[in-house]
């Protein structure tokens, strides 16, 4: 499963940050800090995958793990998977049943997801957004497990819900219009799609 | 009042970031008290915006949120509104924690959420569902019939969502799993293939946690998943799920085979690929017994070797293809070792991440041939890039030409070397380990020539720079008790090491050196007589930086000085002159200055020990000053070179005056002290093989009833005759008829307990004679498979009970313990491998023998107990727990597919075994169902028996 998505920028701001397996909050921030300053070292022309004899992921029930590499290895597969864009790092911490390069795959749709919500997506978007940010990373991931991989359903989702919100916020009546139960979106990408991801985000068939 | 905004903190956040650290903070404390204000104000759009403020800060700065934000963002979540439930929602994860009471409010709003008619709304509850569940199983349990309702929704998107639910679910409620199965089952055909997707992810996790035994089941949907799907994620899951299930179930190995073929060779996606060939190889399909097995593997591998040859091209492909690689070894070394070249490439690749998995890989390619090489590049990554032999320090310059043809080499390519490969401490560190248990490996297995062996230790300690000691001391310790022919060669590479001022200065900062030099100071002392010099070897032990080590370093120095002395004094008497004894008198009265220091010194040990010594030396300085050499003597007895005897010293005071010896006895007085026995590797279990002397029943107490009057424990051993007499409890006397009555029952339910501790007791020992008849089994086996290996040692006897005195332990001179001295002479073959080794238990022994009784009981305990803690789901046993879940889940794999109408299937092919059928292209379901009936009967049977065994 799917431990944590973060997003940081090459500062180390976390912008976004998401715990799927519960720790405690300094925990994070700590998890944070200590990957950011691993990944800021990477020279570019790496691949992406965080490997670091330093790296350990604790774990809810015992505080830390065995320093011991080795047994590190056998017992906890946990990964670090990062990708790169403009000014800021997206990073999935995921466990052994999660393929590799499946995750890579996973982290271009978020980012394209996003680019279709906010078109164009840049790292203020996210700065000041920070709550959609989640609603779109809820359309992709749920508790760890991967929801949904087409863009197209995520982005439908995506939008029904915006929806959802602004009638809900617009209208005097605080019961839920009942119109809304109309299941949204259907292939209603708000224009720019098919012109927008463009600049630094190359399709992939997932 | 005004309100800020989300928008507004995070405007003003960003101004504040500028200015300094008090600011900000005054800005951040400020907001709290807004957002404390707004989230205790009655109107519920404020409070919403309060919690998303919250939410925010707490994802910036480690912020502990303000008494009852759970609370509030309760009640947001109760709101009607749509946007403002979403966001309570959104931050109902980071609002509860695991002591968090407010869960349990939520629970009729949620349950109401779920089941609401209006379609947006039961995701926002499923959304944050996944958390909440995990930290309240009363939650898991009231929610789980509305999560199991939900499965059945019309709406795909919240099916989906409902599936992803039941993990967590299930996690903290593992009943449910039973009763939800069959609904899970129902989900992998869904017309959704989003819903499907959803489901492989869930039972993917489930067969994790829990072993895939549960799961066989479902091998024929996920079968028709794999063959039938073309979403590359889905095909990735089913395919790494496959991959769980294959070792549990080898038939279906073969009905896999064609698929996964027929996609490593047609997919276009480098990720399925890699998936399709990781499970090949983790599946355990490349069977070397099978020859389209041997095809795959030279295929997989041909795959990967291709990704790791790709030169300057994807560092992600070389980076998975030493994952997999690492994996395919065990089965097939022989194929990548044909990839050795690229993968000692990546060792040195800038990149660390790919260096850690080809030092992984590297490690388990290592054989005999390559030890050498694989080591020697990995102590080049050790030595700081800028410097070259001549930056050693002396001591490695000057050792032997092994060592210098590997420092050539170290100094030969500093052009692989100039990447500038940034080493951590923490990778040099593991990378040294790595380098150590390599040589180390399975007692120096592939180690040809331990010279080599030493001089790579002594470098490692130069080089490492990391906390290596304790293992650097081990391994050359360990090295010269085992190989006596190393011993010479050792010391006289140690023994420059001990005189290594600079080295010994480094060694105090706790890196890798002060072990070797620890190691170097006992082996120069053990082996006194292969120094070259041992004057100067005390010097360089007792140099006068000494007291600026750890106390135990200077333990070990002063008792090493002990010995040198004892071994040069012993040596000099017997070229007894005037000079020589000038100069023994001299050497005493430095080494009494040497040992001054420590004769107050704070540490307890090394004080006694230079007291000791000291007041030896004493002893050896009195009888020299006393002693007047003799000239002609000394010419006359010159030429005798025999020793006295070890019992020297004090005992031969009687034959003095038969025979005065040229030389002061008093140089004998040492020596005896170190060299009564030889000091030897000692065997693994040997402390378990000494034989218990006869006569010496351990079970018995010393003092009986161990010294105590009043025993309450039961006395086994002593049975119920004289034990049990001791063993009753001293209840007192007196107080009355009804006292006397108490202390009757008291003793009888004594005595019970007694009987019954009895009993298990013999229940036990039927146990280990189980046991100990197995292991003699299991070893004979063994015997027979390695008897003509040449590298397992194996006397010729056939007998098993004489092997305990085989094992060399260290000789104990008291004859009372009745061990024979049989310590295994060295094979003094030339050969350099395994006959070099010394104290080899003749018995290589790899598995390791544990001691009967209390080792094998805690063996055959510990298989089941990690299932059951693991976690509360794999307690739940699908398989073998029949009553409710489907037909398909309660028998065994071989129903592939239950139909409806398997009964009527069944009666026209009943007889078709299963394993022809398989052999041709006769669809799958066909032969299971046939299967099933065969299954089904003989569990009707079973009842049958059963319920007559009932009646009877």
């Amino acid at each position: 499963m799917i431990h944590a998505v973060l997003i940081f920028n090459t500062h180390g701001k976390p912008r976004l940050s998401k715990f799927f397996t519960p720790l405690p909050p300094l925990v994070q921030q700590s998890l944070i800090s200590q990957i950011f300053s691993l990944i800021s070292d990477r020279p570019a022309g790496v691949c992406n995958f965080l490997d670091a004899p330093e790296l350990v992921f604790p774990t809810p029930g015992n505080g830390s793990e065995t320093k011991d590499g080795r047994g590190r290895r056998e017992e906890d597969d946990t990964r670090v998977i990062y990708r790169h864009y403009a000014t800021l790092y997206f990073v999935f911490v995921v466990n052994g049943a999660e393929s590799e390069l499946g995750i890579l795959d996973l982290i271009q749709v978020f980012v394209e997801s996003l680019d279709r919500s906010f078109e164009n997506v840049c790292e203020l978007d996210l700065i000041f957004h920070f709550d959609e940010v989640h609603h779109v990373l809820s359309e992709i991931i749920q508790g760890g497990l991967v929801l949904e991989t087409n863009i197209n359903e995520i982005s439908a989702c995506v939008q029904a819900a915006s929806r959802n919100r602004k009638a809900s916020a617009a209208s005097s009546n605080p019961l839920i219009p009942s119109m809304l139960a109309v299941p949204g979106g259907r292939s209603g990408n708000r224009g720019g799609s098919s012109d927008g991801a463009r600049r630094w985000l190359a399709t992939i068939g997932v | 009042m005004f309100e800020r905004t989300l928008q507004d903190l995070i405007r003003g956040l960003r101004a504040h970031k500028a200015s300094s650290k008090a600011q900000e903070d005054a800005f951040i404390a400020e907001a709290m008290g807004e957002i404390r204000e707004e989230l205790r104000g009655k109107d519920m759009a404020l409070k919403a915006e309060g919690v998303l403020k919250m939410c925010y800060l707490m994802m910036l700065y480690p912020i502990p949120p303000p008494p009852g934000f759970a609370f509030h963002v309760v009640e947001v979540m109760s709101s009607p509104r749509y946007h403002l439930k979403q966001l309570g929602y959104l931050a109902a994860p980071m609002a509860f924690s695991g002591d968090t009471e407010e869960v349990v409010l939520t629970v009729n709003g949620i349950k109401k959420d779920l089941m609401s008619p209006h379609i947006p709304l039961p995701p926002l509850p499923l959304t944050a569902l996944p958390h909440l569940l995990s930290l309240s199983p009363s939650l898991s349990t009231t929610l789980h019939p509305d999560l199991l309702h939900l499965l059945t929704h019309s709406s795909p998107r919240i099916r989906k969502r409902a599936v992803l639910c039941l993990l967590p679910c299930w996690e903290a409620f593992p009943e449910g799993l039973r009763e939800g199965f069959p609904r899970l089952r129902e989900r992998l055909q869904d017309d959704d293939q989003g819903v499907v997707g959803a489901t492989v992810g869930v039972v993917m996790e489930l067969a994790r946690r829990q072993g895939g035994k549960n799961y066989l089941p479902l091998a024929p949907e996920l079968f028709g998943i794999l063959t039938g799907s073309s979403n590359n994620w889905m095909l990735i899951k089913v395919v790494k799920l496959f991959a769980i299930l294959t070792p549990l179930e080898t038939r279906l190995v073969r009905k896999l085979l064609p698929p996964i073929t027929s996609l490593i060779s047609n997919t276009s996606a480098i990720s399925l690929l890699y998936e399709c060939v990781r499970t090949c190889i983790v599946g355990g399909m490349l069977d070397p017994d099978r020859a389209e097995g041997e095809a795959l593997a030279r295929v997989c591998v041909e795959k990967l070797g291709g990704y790791l040859r790709d030169e300057g091209g994807d560092q992600n492909l070389r980076y998975i293809a030493l994952l997999a690689m690492v994996k395919i070894i065990p089965t097939h070394p022989q194929m990548v070792a044909e990839y050795q070249e690229e993968v000692m490439q990546s060792l040195d690749d800038p990149d660390v991440s790919i260096r850690m998995r080809a030092l992984e890989l590297v490690t388990s390619m290592v054989d005999r041939d390559n030890l050498q090489n694989i080591v020697d590049q990995l102590l080049t990554h050790l030595a700081p890039p800028e410097s070259n032999t001549s930056d050693l320090p002396s001591a490695v310059a000057s050792l032997t030409a092994i060592a210098n043809q590997l420092s050539l080499t170290a100094s030969k390519d500093p052009a692989t070397l100039s990447t500038s490969v940034s080493l951590s401490p923490a990778y040099r560190l593991l990378l040294t380990q790595r380098l150590l248990s390599i040589i180390a490996h399975d007692t120096y297995v592939n180690v040809m020539d331990f010279e080599w062996v030493i001089s790579v230790l002594v470098d490692v300690a130069y080089v490492s720079h990391v906390d290596i000691g304790t293992e650097v001391r081990r391994l050359v310790l360990d090295v010269v008790g085992r190989v006596r022919t190393i011993r010479s060669f050792a010391v006289g590479v140690l023994e420059k090491v001990i005189g290594d001022e600079d080295l010994r200065e480094r060694g105090r900062d706790g890196t890798g050196e002060d072990g070797l030099i620890e190691a170097a100071v006992w082996v120069c002392g053990e082996y006194a007589s292969e120094l070259s010099s041992p004057l100067s070897a005390i010097s360089s032990l007792l140099s006068p930086i000494l007291h600026l080590s750890s106390p135990s370093l200077i333990t070990l120095s002063l008792q090493a000085v002990a010995k040198v002395f004892a071994f040069y004094i012993a040596k000099v008497s017997s070229r007894w002159t005037a000079e020589q004894h000038e100069e023994t008198k001299n050497l005493v009265a430095s080494m009494k200055q040497g040992l001054k220091p420590f004769l107050t010194h704070s540490d307890i040990e090394v004080q006694e020990r230079a007291v000791e010594i000291c007041q030896l030396t004493s002893f050896v300085e009195a009888d020299l000053a006393a002693h007047h050499t003799p000239p002609e003597t000394a010419t006359r007895n010159g030429g005798v070179e025999d020793i006295p005897e070890l019992q020297g010293g004090f005992e031969t005071e009687g034959e003095m005056d038969l025979v005065d010896p040229p030389y002061p006895k008093s140089l004998f007085l040492f020596q005896p002290l170190f060299t009564s026995h030889e000091l030897n590797a000692v065997a693994n279990k040997a402390q378990e093989a000494v034989r218990v002397p006869d006569g010496l029943d351990l079970d018995v107490d010393i003092v009986p009833g161990g010294g105590f009057d009043a025993d309450l424990e039961i006395d086994e051993d002593e049975g119920e005759g004289s034990g049990a007499e001791k063993g009753v409890l001293d209840l007192g006397e007196g107080g009355g008829k009804g006292m006397e009555e108490l202390r009757r029952v008291l003793r009888e339910q004594e005595k019970r307990g007694k009987k019954k501790g009895k009993g298990r007791k013999m229940l036990g020992e039927i146990g280990s004679v189980e046991e100990r008849e197995e292991k003699e089994r299991r070893r004979a086996a063994r015997k027979a498979k390695h008897k003509d290996d040449p590298y397992y040692l194996y006397d010729k006897r056939e007998d098993d009970a004489a092997d305990v005195d085989e094992i060399p332990i260290v000789q104990l001179d008291d004859a009372e313990l009745g061990t024979e001295d049989v310590i295994s002479t060295l094979t003094k073959s030339k050969s350099k491998t395994k006959s070099k080794k010394k104290a080899t238990p003749p018995e290589f022994d790899r598995t390791g023998e544990l001691p009967e009784g209390a080792a094998a009981a805690e063996l055959n305990k510990r298989p089941p107990a990690p299932s059951r803690t693991a976690s509360g789901l794999a307690g739940v046993d699908l398989i073998n727990s029949n009553p409710v879940p489907t037909r398909g889940s309660s028998t065994r794999f071989e129903e592939y597919k239950v139909d409806e109408n398997d009964q009527v299937e069944g009666e026209k092919g009943d007889e078709t075994p299963m394993d022809q059928n398989e052999e041709a292209d006769v669809p799958v379901s066909a032969s299971q169902e046939i299967e099933v009936v065969k299954v089904k009967r003989k569990k009707k049977g079973e009842k049958k028996k059963k319920e007559k065994v009932l009646e009877g």
